[in-house]
């Protein structure tokens, strides 16, 4: 057989069978996939996101209560004297959450008394809530929900008192 | 549907490919997602500082490493475990002079024997803060003992021996007979009269008459070697970790005991007595050169060391040599560019063409051929040294940055990292690693695009404190533990540290 006649069988048997479409586009495909260089596009690396730890009065503790920012801001808790930051918390402590009296604030006495009320919140320009009048059983409270927020959430600072 | 002949073709095609892609894959040799992130950052930071950087092995919260094994804490017992139990017969110590053997047990024979003569005859006690001096080139003898020792160069002057004569205090020292007239002279020089006993590597005979008429006038007690050997046992005290550096290896290039090393640099520093603990504890073998650094190249050829640690300052000698005796050659320029660009790639290969055709030559010739592992010092002059070793030697290069101060090693590039942007790598699993301000030289840790400052570390590998000397000591490691390098660098994204510039207030220096 000369090579014309071999090339026409073998065009033929491809036009014919269809089992031989498929090999031929299984073919390409791996041919293709050698040639080519990988695709290699690892993103650039970048430095993470840090915080930094600082002291907190309830006026500059305010702001923080995540409606900042088109509602993406950071929001942070004082929590008997420790700032957290529960962004992560933001369905709770959010500006639509159950919880969201909290946001910027300090919320020692309404966890301690295991209530949400506006009247738990006290005054930014006041000092610090001192906690005097609390029962044992809502210190216990207060420790507990500590612990969690602790365990849960970043420590970011401290409350301190207004100048 | 049946099988024809253009199906039976295409079928081959396509095993064919589908074969040689398999084989010929390009893939790099580590994921570039792994390069990204080599240490773990610290959520928060103080004002004025960076974040906290650690070995991704050890994050942030979790506590660092500190021995490889809890019954390894110290020197002795590395020595105990790694060598002795494992394998007692292998080859441990060798020098040319005999023969390059030297097995564990035999080692830990005259360990024993030389510590208890040091005992009984000099009198001193364990576990307490005398300490011995010992001043000789490397050799077999002079490596670690019982007791606190403190190494001291062979070039070092007579000054610093009396400095540090009247610093320690010590009443014993061991010297080698070119190292001895040195060691006489600082005696009588020093204020502290405690020096006793000099001991002199070798035996009886070796101790010339001049040698002991000075000894005489000092002084001091002069005995050899041997007959310290000749007595009865020893008690372990030391303190160093070394194995920080081993927790970073990848299990596939895991140093075992089938590695060698070839020792010239001074054990006086402490760079080269980390490496050697290292061989120890894994039950690897140790070479030591001929006395002369300018013929280590030709000891390498002989002892074929896997495991080559070297100072920037001998690497770039060498790195000349080759491009002098090699680079013009057409082979070698399209060999380096070929497999410059293989490394571009990520992909450090040995066995290839070019290898085989120019670098396997040098190879053997430069280094004995059975390099794996180079490892360097931060280089700080000249980044293209590390690529220009990973292409010739077609092996690891890892980049250390250390000081004294923190037993030599503070960050490790990884393997598989082939960058030459000059970084000196991630945190050491032993240490964590933070940048803070120094205004006065113009740089912050909030600097874009990256945070600079100067370097502290804290961790299990920094120092106690500079012997009898509080005030030097307070004013380098502060109340939180931290030690302030001197150093002045820039954390990349990627988590590797790059040193940037000095800041002078700190007695130590890079192993140059």
């Amino acid at each position: 057989m000369t090579s014309t006649t071999t090339i026409n069988t073998l065009v033929d048997q491809l036009k014919a069978n269809p089992l031989n479409w498929a090999l031929l586009a299984v073919f390409l495909y791996v041919l293709r996939s050698y040639i080519s260089a990988p695709a290699n596009a690892a993103p650039e690396p970048r430095h993470p996101e840090t915080i930094v730890f600082k002291d907190y009065t309830p006026i500059e503790l305010q702001p923080y209560t995540g409606k900042q920012d088109n509602g993406m801001g950071r929001i942070l808790m004082a929590v008997n004297g420790n700032v957290y930051d529960v962004s992560r918390g933001r369905n709770f402590y959010g500006p639509d959450g159950p919880y969201g009296n909290f946001g910027g604030r300090d919320a020692s006495r309404g966890l301690a008394k295991g209530s949400f009320d506006l009247d738990m919140l006290t005054d930014v320009d006041k000092p610090i809530d001192k906690l005097e009048d609390l029962a044992r059983d809502e210190w216990e409270a207060l420790r507990e929900w500590e612990a969690h927020f602790a365990g849960k959430y970043l420590l970011v600072g401290k409350l301190v008192e207004n100048i | 549907m049946d099988l024809d002949t253009l199906s039976f073709i295409l079928l081959g095609s396509i095993g064919a490919v589908a074969y040689l892609s398999l084989n010929n894959s390009k893939t790099p040799d580590v994921h570039p997602l792994i390069l990204n992130g080599q240490a773990d950052v610290s959520r928060i930071r103080n004002a004025g500082e960076s974040a906290i950087y650690r070995c991704k092995y050890t994050p942030n919260g979790q506590p660092l490493f500190s021995c490889p094994d809890r019954s390894a804490r110290t020197l002795y017992d590395i020595f105990q475990q790694g060598g002795l139990k494992n394998n007692a017969q292998a080859n441990f110590l060798g020098t040319r002079a005999n023969g390059g053997k030297g097995a564990y047990e035999w080692v830990a024979k005259r360990v024993n024997n030389f510590g208890s003569g040091l005992l009984n005859i000099a009198g001193l006690k364990t576990k307490s803060d005398e300490v011995v001096g010992i001043f000789a080139p490397n050799s077999a003898a002079a490596h670690h003992y019982s007791l606190v020792t403190v190494p001291l160069d062979q070039h070092d002057t007579v000054s610093t021996l009396t400095h540090v004569l009247n610093l320690t205090g010590m009443t014993v020292m061991v010297v080698s007979s070119r190292t001895l007239p040195a060691a006489l002279a600082a005696a009588s020089e020093a204020s502290s009269r405690a020096l006793r006993h000099v001991i002199v590597i070798g035996t009886d005979e070796d101790l010339r008459a001049d040698d002991r008429r000075a000894a005489e006038i000092a002084g001091i007690e002069l005995r050899s070697f041997e007959v310290v050997e000749k007595a009865g046992e020893s008690a372990p005290v030391e303190n160093v970790a070394p194995a920080g550096f081993l927790a970073i290896v990848p299990p596939n290039q895991k140093i075992t005991a089938s590695d060698r090393h070839l020792s010239y640099l001074s054990l006086a520093h402490v760079y080269e007595r980390v490496t050697i603990g290292v061989l120890t504890y894994v039950g690897g073998s140790v070479a030591f050169y001929s006395g002369d650094v300018s013929k280590v190249l030709e000891d390498a050829q002989e002892a074929k060391p896997t495991i080559f640690t070297s100072v920037p300052k001998i690497l770039h000698r060498v790195q000349d040599q080759i491009i002098k005796q090699y680079g013009d050659s057409f082979l070698y320029k399209k060999g380096y560019g070929n497999k410059q660009a293989l490394l571009r790639q990520g992909r450090l290969v040995n066995d290839d063409m070019w290898d085989l055709l120019v670098f396997r030559d040098i190879r053997t010739k430069f280094f004995g051929g059975q390099v794996r592992v180079l490892v360097t010092s931060a280089d700080l002059t000249n980044a293209k040294t590390t690529e220009f070793f990973r292409i010739v030697l077609g092996s690891q290069v890892i980049q250390g940055y250390g000081l004294v101060e923190a037993s030599a090693a503070v960050t490790a590039t990884l393997f598989n990292d082939y960058s030459s942007t000059g970084a000196v790598g991630a945190p050491l699993p032993c240490n964590e690693i933070k940048l803070i301000d120094l205004p006065e030289l113009g740089y912050r840790a909030e600097d874009v695009p990256n945070p600079r400052g100067e370097i502290l570390v804290r961790g299990h590998n920094v120092f106690k404190g500079y012997l009898g000397d509080e005030e030097a000591t307070r004013k380098v490691i502060d109340a939180d533990g931290w030690l302030r390098t001197g150093q002045v660098g820039e954390v990349l994204p990627n988590g590797t540290i790059r040193i940037v510039d000095r800041k002078e207030n700190v007695a130590s220096r890079l192993p140059q």
